[in-house]
């Protein structure tokens, strides 16, 4: 997998924005390719006026939740095939399930190891890789 | 028929409003009568109900006043809130601290560890100079375990934060829930209800506006 993507990290809080940027950072993903925004209404403009290679988002958050983001980004024709983790303290059934059928590509629990993102981030695109070939 | 007369032994007297209910002799005043009757209860409930508001609302106040304001003085539900916030920032600026060390400090471990590779794979002739280049690397690489698993853990403001958002989300609820009920049985029970256009600013014109109704 490349470490060579435009990511952006969405999340209310700015101390999870940060640890996230720097289990990438700790993973070989360079820092000038990582974005942020603080919920899925500032997310959405960035996603649509810049390419992204993937999206890392929350899902509780103010004004815009992370699963609307999610329908919203399926929802739309030039991101509907972004790939898209949800990392969030939220483990009920009921919402992983509602994530799997908005077409999240991945889920972590918080808190999480760089370990576990990599694991995550590595499935997604071996995933994605196998859709393509 | 006299409303006035003596019941017979084990009856109670009717309701002054039933009484004239029954004495009803056109549409009209039957109509009046029954419309006076529904409202005395009706009143009367609405009447509980700000009552029972009120205790609520009592209630809470006296939970606050557990929080004691710097000056010392009982808080209100606002600035119980408003401590909410404060450990939300306090544990917010912790964590941001503790991560500006550790991406400061970080980088000097991983480059502490790459010199003492180099240095060790000179194959340096001095013993001090082994040991020293094997200590320094054994360091920097338990430098750059520590500092990942410190980044993982500030998590824990995340965490403990969406919680405390929750709790104050849950207490401005309670609070909007209370104005509505007081306003709403206040209103029901004939009290003139106050402005309900303009936003309730604090704690005391909560307390206006309960004793308004006369709760």
């Amino acid at each position: 997998m490349s470490t060579n993507l435009k990511i952006l990290i969405v999340d209310d809080f700015s101390t999870m924005r940060r640890i996230i940027r720097n289990l990438l950072l700790e993973l070989g993903y360079p820092n000038t390719g990582i974005q942020e925004a603080d919920d899925g209404s500032t997310a959405l403009p960035l996603l649509k006026s810049q390419s992204f290679d993937l999206l890392i988002t929350d899902w509780n958050m103010p004004i815009m939740t992370g699963i609307d983001l999610l329908r919203e980004v399926r929802n739309t024709p030039s991101l509907k095939t972004l790939p898209v983790l949800m990392v969030t303290a939220e483990n009920s059934r009921e919402q992983i399930i509602d994530a799997a059928k908005a077409g999240v590509n991945g889920y972590i629990i918080k808190p999480f190891t760089a370990v576990t993102l990599k694991e995550k981030l590595d499935k997604i695109f071996e995933r994605i890789a196998a859709q393509g070939s | 028929m006299n409303d006035t007369a003596n019941p017979p032994a084990g009856f109670h007297p009717l309701p002054v409003e039933l009484c004239a209910l029954l004495r009803a002799d056109d549409q009209a005043s039957f109509d009046a009568a029954l419309d006076q009757l529904l409202r005395n209860r009706e009143q009367s409930i609405f009447r509980a109900l700000g009552t029972l508001a009120r205790d609520l609302h009592d209630a809470i106040k006296r939970l606050t006043q557990d929080i004691p304001t710097e000056a010392g003085q009982a808080a209100s539900l606002e600035s119980a809130r408003h401590r909410l916030q404060e450990v939300l920032d306090m544990g917010s600026k912790a964590a941001h601290q503790s991560l500006t060390m550790v991406e400061e400090l970080r980088p000097q471990a991983q480059a502490l560890t790459a010199a003492a590779e180099a240095r060790l794979a000179a194959r340096p002739s001095e013993a001090a100079d082994l040991a020293l280049a094997s200590q320094a690397g054994t360091f920097g690489q338990a430098c750059q375990q520590a500092f990942s698993t410190m980044i993982v853990e500030q998590s824990w403001q995340d965490l403990a934060g969406q919680r405390v958002k929750q709790v104050d989300a849950f207490i401005g609820r309670v609070d909007i829930a209370m104005r509505e009920l007081v306003q709403l049985t206040g209103s029901l029970s004939g009290a003139q209800p106050p402005d309900t256009t303009q936003r309730v600013a604090d704690q005391d014109d909560v307390d206006r506006m309960l004793a308004e109704f006369g709760f």
